[in-house]
């Protein structure tokens, strides 16, 4: 008997004990799956906080409109141009610093690549500042309030043999400016620039880049799709191995890398246009990478439109070109749009190919047989020279992210519509 | 009469309609034709562009001659000038290929555990909402483009690897430009694909197996890893093949965060390196297309596609081998046997030869 109760209380106490290992080890792979799955989650929140904590300051519609050359003048002045004891009617302002004898007020700010520079605020038109002259032109020029003041040499006297020179730039801030100014009678020259860091001929390019492609591409694949999705099931005989053929054929574009694409594209589509790299090229090279995207989508969305629909169509009278065309097409506009909307993802964010083919110099006016950078390589260019500019390639991050969110928000919504039928079931 | 005219009109109709079919319908084979051939261009240009340097001779800075084969697979640096001996160019691409896959192996070794237990944490175990939230910030990752992980690596990657390898491996050279950062980034570009294939697999696991584990007593962690997990292997498998394969591939963001030294192997995490790659997009602007500095990327490009096809054919292999469930014998044993046959054969052909001769 108390052999027994032994017995009992031994497997009591083994099962206890196993049970308690079982519980260390699942307390482990447990806590192993929140870790790992915090850890990639961390990751992803880290992308995009770091692209909007630094982007986010840069981004204005001065960033998107304007060019990426900056426009300088050197100006310098006719003999005259001394400090004046004219009255000014300015009215002080905070942040701004007016210099009292010459009229003029400046105020810190950042510029596209978030560097810090000197803005005029302020010319008061009583200023003899207001005469000088373009050096190159020769031609009369008037500082206007936003231009910014890249550097200025004055002199102490209008006199060279005993002027001591000063000279500020736009890094030595605007209060530093001022000192100067005031300290100064005579102003030698000064060179004033306006715009520049912008990304306006990016965002012309990558929309150009983005309708030459969708033209090349949206014809060849929906075709493609409709032989595909439609005519290849009644192949006959020996045929009947050709749409498996063409289809793996098409699924093993989408294996090749995009920086084989640009090899490949820079010497078969280079040579037709011409030249180091331009945007048709670019666009022909994109458009066979994303071919395997649009026919993918657009099958799909043709199977899932029921058989019987295209049946009724025949079984009316209708040649199979009007089915394919009044039918089968017009159900289909989802899923195009779809594979549209997927193929412009993949346009906006590729940049392996387009540096072979499109070239990476960044361009503000845009001819399509000439090389510029889409976003995505001017984000390139950006962070691959001597001096990388996180504030500008996260700004430029930001414009891809909300156009991809955009395009996502899309797709869902376009994904009920073509799966309609299925809900009817 | 008019019944029949108009019969015979209608059928005229119905021929030239029938006719018409015909044509368009070619026309659509045509175009389907078109795109199927892009994937044979491209491979016909890449075999002929990349044969081309080690048989065509080439003028190079006043120099004449050929590519050297035995460097392009054992030479230390991409471009080391011309042999005056052998009269041939020595380019080396061979320790590009041992860089790349160093770098891809560190990657999986970070992108496979992370992405499989995220997608059980997501498929399994977390709440509702946050599983959604989840999987949509997840689908929105996989779309991002590279050059964003690009920018991100060095914003906030190259900090992070410069700063460990400082203070906690004490390797004061650091800066933090190296494999271990290209790594990070390609684990991070592939980790959205893998999951949201595991995740769909996951789901897919017959719910009657899950509540037959907990009927007979496994906890429910026990369930998780050894059914489910077990249940979604093809799956997940198919993640990580396509994982790999983008990570293979990836250009732009490892030439941004991994450096660009001119040669050799590398043999530590924390050295920079130069993969197949980056190497192709390094100083492109100097290689003018039909120059041989330009035709050589081409046959580095015959290295990356036979590095992506390979691989792939091994993870096909090791995928059909675990998830059949007679387990189908791998790839490397099936051509072990075919080897061992044929050598059996082989000798008892010869032996009985030996027999035959012998016997004369």
């Amino acid at each position: 008997m108390s052999n027994k109760d032994n017995q009992v209380l031994t497997d009591q106490a083994e099962f206890f004990k196993r049970n308690r290992k079982r519980k260390i080890k699942d307390f482990f792979s447990a806590s192993s799956t929140y870790l790992f799955s915090s850890f990639s989650a961390a990751a992803l929140i880290a992308i995009v906080v770091f692209v909007f904590s630094k982007g986010w300051s840069t981004l204005s519609w001065d960033f998107l409109t304007s060019d990426y050359e900056k426009k300088l003048w050197n100006v310098e002045t006719s003999s005259s141009i001394e400090k004046t004891t004219n009255t000014f009617d300015y009215s002080p302002k905070e942040n701004e610093y007016f210099s009292s004898n010459w009229g003029i007020a400046f105020t810190d700010s950042l510029d596209n690549e978030s560097l810090a520079i000197v803005k005029i605020s302020y010319v008061d038109y009583n200023a003899n500042i207001n005469g000088l002259i373009d050096s190159s032109s020769q031609e009369p020029f008037t500082l206007k309030e936003g231009e910014t003041i890249e550097s200025v040499q004055l002199w102490t006297t209008s006199d060279p043999n005993t002027a001591s020179v000063m000279v500020v730039s736009s890094k030595d801030g605007a209060s530093k400016m001022k000192e100067v100014f005031d300290s100064c009678s005579y102003l030698k020259n000064m060179t004033v620039s306006n715009g520049g860091g912008g990304i306006r001929g990016s965002l012309i390019s990558t929309f150009y880049v983005i309708l030459m492609t969708m033209a090349i591409a949206l014809p060849l694949g929906i075709g493609g799709a409709i032989y595909l999705g439609v005519y290849s099931d009644s192949l006959k005989g020996p045929f009947k191995p050709l749409a498996k053929i063409l289809r793996n054929l098409i699924d093993m574009i989408s294996g090749i890398p995009s920086i084989v694409f640009g090899l490949v594209g820079g010497i078969v589509f280079l040579p037709l246009v011409g030249g180091k790299g331009n945007l048709i090229s670019g666009s022909l090279t994109l458009a066979c990478m994303i071919l395997p995207i649009i026919i993918k989508a657009t099958e799909e969305a043709i199977r899932a439109i029921p058989k019987n629909m295209s049946l009724a169509s025949l079984a009316l009278g209708a040649s199979e070109i009007q089915t394919t065309f009044k039918v089968i097409l017009p159900n289909a506009i989802p899923g195009i749009l779809t594979s549209a909307l997927l193929g412009i993802g993949r346009v906006i964010g590729e940049s392996a190919a387009l540096i072979y083919t499109a070239g990476t110099a960044i361009q503000d006016y845009i001819i399509p047989t000439q090389g510029s950078a889409t976003l995505a390589v001017h984000i390139w260019s950006l962070m691959s020279g001597e001096s990388q500019n996180y504030e500008a390639s996260c700004a430029i991050s930001i414009v891809i992210l909300f156009v991809i969110l955009l395009l996502n928000i899309l797709i869902k919504l376009l994904s009920v519509k073509i799966n309609r039928y299925q809900k009817e079931k | 009469m008019i019944n029949e005219s108009s019969l015979e009109a209608s059928v005229k109709k119905a021929e030239h309609k029938h006719q018409l079919d015909k044509v368009i319908k070619g026309l659509f084979l045509f175009i389907t034709l078109i795109c199927a051939s892009v994937i044979v261009v491209v491979t016909i240009f890449i075999i002929y562009k990349g044969v081309l340097p080690f048989v065509k001779k080439y003028t190079e800075n006043g120099e004449t001659g050929s590519t050297s084969l035995t460097y392009f697979f054992s030479g230390l640096r991409f471009q080391n000038g011309f042999d005056e001996q052998t009269q041939k160019f020595l380019y080396g691409v061979g320790y590009l290929i041992v860089n790349t896959l160093f770098i891809n192996v560190v990657a999986a070794l970070i992108s496979i555990p992370t992405s499989i237990l995220t997608a059980l944490f997501i498929a399994r175990i977390a709440p509702r909402p946050l599983a959604k939230i989840m999987q949509a910030g997840i689908d929105l990752l996989a779309a991002i483009p590279s050059v964003i992980y690009g920018v991100f690596g060095v914003g906030v990657i190259i900090p992070l690897v410069k700063t460990i390898a400082r203070n906690i491996f004490n390797i004061s050279s650091a800066s933090g430009i190296s494999l271990l950062s290209g790594a990070i980034i390609l684990a991070l570009m592939s980790i959205p694909t893998m999951i949201s294939l595991s995740v769909t697999s996951l789901k897919t696991v017959n719910e009657e197996i899950i509540k037959g584990s907990l009927a007979l007593g496994a906890s429910k962690t026990q369930t998780n890893f050894k059914i489910c997990l077990k249940g979604a292997k093809s799956g997940i498998f198919a993640g990580i093949i396509l994982g790999i394969g983008r990570a293979l591939g990836e250009a732009t963001a490892v030439s941004m965060v991994s450096g660009s030294p001119t040669y050799g192997i590398t043999s530590s995490i924390f050295d920079p390196t130069v993969t197949l790659t980056s190497q192709m997009l390094l100083s492109l602007g100097e290689a003018v297309p039909d120059s041989l500095n330009y035709d050589v990327r081409f046959s580095a490009g015959i290295c990356l596609m036979a590095i992506i096809i390979i691989t792939n054919v091994i993870l096909n292999d090791v995928k059909d081998h675990i998830s059949s469930v007679e387990k189908k014998p791998l790839l490397i044993t099936r051509l072990a046997l075919f080897l061992k046959g044929l050598l059996a054969k082989i000798s008892s052909f010869s032996l009985k030869a030996f027999i035959n001769v012998k016997q004369r």
